[in-house]
């Protein structure tokens, strides 16, 4: 190994991240190619949405709010000096159904549930549990992939509008207590800013993520190997990865719905 | 010679290691054969190939007639719905019952209705004791029952082959006897071939009609457990016995040849 120039080195790389990518993409087609025989793996399904929807509710819901609560103080402080505080409504409802409910929830699935795919899976793999699922002749995409990609991409946009909602009433809270704002004109002002653009592109975000975590994470979990290192490079990798991704697309479909409309 | 499996030589490497350099094999059918060999030799690997998880870098792996090394994929699950495999750990999937995981090939392939999965989950459970264990899930049994409930789902489609990678590894003595006494049983009653991985001498004896010494990614020697037992094969010597100098030194093991 200590024989190689940098060329090879970041060639190497290169090579190893574009060969990791079209496996995870491989598992992604594999899976959504098994999507119509979905009534055969409810109960599993089921049991997903569980474990990525509603057990996630706690955390959506305490960092929607903080959040909400945070943009309206900041906006809020700025806004008084204009005379025009009423207007944080505006600005917390645009901006959580815009970027914020989105993008914090697909963070926050990424670090508790694609996480929890990568390890849940790796061991599966360092156990020989896929091996046996091979060796049954049951494809792992359509016994393990399916299913969690079908949970994810179902609750994801249902997370992502509990915390624009959530959101909205801590920016509301704070609206009323700190920058002496009435309820009555905050919620007027921001059901008026709302578009329904804003809205839409905000779900398709939030599927699009959820697909961007499943496949990270199942990908990464399918190629862990060695032990428990191997896994918990595969969590590890599956956090940084999606993370990564979740705040490119981000921006890339915005700009493609603005561009739209 | 009828041959249900036979590995013409095979080679694989992992890395920088040579794990397999050449490896001959036939197994006849209705025989269990045991593959005995140090810790890391590449006797798991071994397996693998046959089962088709994994493929030789050269050589051809012929199981009932079919070459696994150059299978597509749907000859490829033809070839598995013949086959069991008991796996190292059990592989049993965590989060389902005891009796689910034994149902699983069969109602994951289809083709069956419930009654007729029921019984023959009950059945199989019965034939490796565990009667009384199907509604617990992997975590709430013994190391020695998981071996025997992934024993049950192995031959669940009453398969033609059976690979048994390490069945008493980790097992106490009495539950280890129990569990060879399982292989025999099976043997007799559904007449499968049966190819053995272990490091245990006592398996190896107990179960095998030949043994095969897997050495420096090769077989070394090949016999019945008489013939074995009272060889002059100073490597084979070495292992049955668990001497500590000998020709087995610690620099035999596959790492060790791929630097040689």
């Amino acid at each position: 190994m200590a024989d190689k120039g940098p060329v090879a080195i970041i060639g190497g790389g290169i090579l190893a991240g574009v060969r990791g990518a079209g496996h995870d993409l491989i598992i992604l087609l594999r899976s959504a190619s098994y999507v119509g025989s979905f009534p055969s793996r409810g109960r599993e399904i089921l049991r997903q949405m569980y474990i990525t929807g509603a057990a996630s509710l706690p955390v959506t819901f305490l960092v929607a709010l903080f959040t909400g609560m945070v943009l309206a103080l900041q906006t809020g402080i700025e806004l008084i000096r204009w005379g025009i505080q009423e207007e944080i409504g505006t600005i917390v409802s645009a901006s959580m159904t815009r970027e914020m409910g989105p993008i914090w929830t697909g963070i926050i699935l990424a670090a508790r549930v694609g996480s929890g795919m990568a390890a849940e899976i790796g061991t599966m793999r360092v156990s020989e549990e896929i091996d046996a699922l091979e060796v049954m002749s049951i494809d792992p995409a359509r016994f393990l992939v399916m299913p969690r990609l079908i949970a994810l991409a179902i609750m994801a946009p249902i997370l992502t509008v509990f915390a624009d909602l959530v959101g909205v009433v801590g920016g509301a809270i704070v609206g009323y207590h700190q920058i002496g704002v009435p309820y009555s004109v905050y919620f007027r002002k921001g059901l008026e800013a709302l578009e329904i653009k804003d809205i839409y592109s905000g779900l398709i975000k939030s599927v699009i993520f959820a697909i961007i975590i499943v496949t990270v994470g199942c990908g990464q979990g399918m190629k862990a190997s060695g032990g428990a290192e191997g896994v918990g490079n595969a969590t590890r990798n599956t956090v940084v990865i999606s993370m990564i991704l979740i705040i490119a697309f981000n921006y890339f479909v915005t700009s493609i719905t603005q561009w739209i409309t | 010679m009828d041959h249900m499996i036979e590995l013409i030589d095979v080679y694989k490497k992992l890395g920088l290691t040579q794990v397999l350099a050449g490896l001959d094999l036939h197994v006849r059918r209705g025989e269990t054969m045991v593959i005995i060999g140090r810790s890391g030799i590449g006797k798991s690997i071994t397996l693998k190939h046959i089962v088709g998880l994994m493929r030789p870098d050269s050589g051809k792996i012929i199981v009932n007639g079919t070459n696994v090394a150059a299978a597509d994929h749907k000859a490829l699950l033809k070839l598995r719905s013949k086959m069991g495999v008991l796996f190292q750990s059990g592989a049993l999937i965590h989060w389902m019952t005891v009796a689910e995981n034994v149902a699983l090939p069969l109602r994951e392939l289809g083709g069956y209705d419930e009654k007729q999965i029921s019984a023959t989950v009950r059945e199989k459970l019965d034939l490796v004791e565990l009667s009384g264990a199907g509604n617990l899930t992997p975590d709430k049994i013994s190391g020695g029952m998981q071996k025997r409930a992934a024993l049950a789902r192995a031959i669940v489609r009453n398969p033609e082959i059976i690979l048994y990678d390490e069945p008493t590894t980790g097992l106490d003595p009495v539950i280890a006897h129990a569990i060879n006494e399982l292989i025999l049983n099976i043997q007799k009653k559904l007449g499968v071939t049966s190819v053995v991985v272990t490091h245990d001498m006592n398996t190896a004896y107990y179960v095998a009609d030949r043994i095969a010494m897997l050495h420096v990614g090769k077989i070394t020697q090949i016999g019945t457990p008489e013939e074995i037992k009272n060889t002059k094969d100073p490597v084979v010597r070495q292992f049955i016995e668990g001497a500590i100098s000998g020709p087995l030194a610690n620099n035999d093991t596959p790492e060790a040849v791929a630097s040689d």
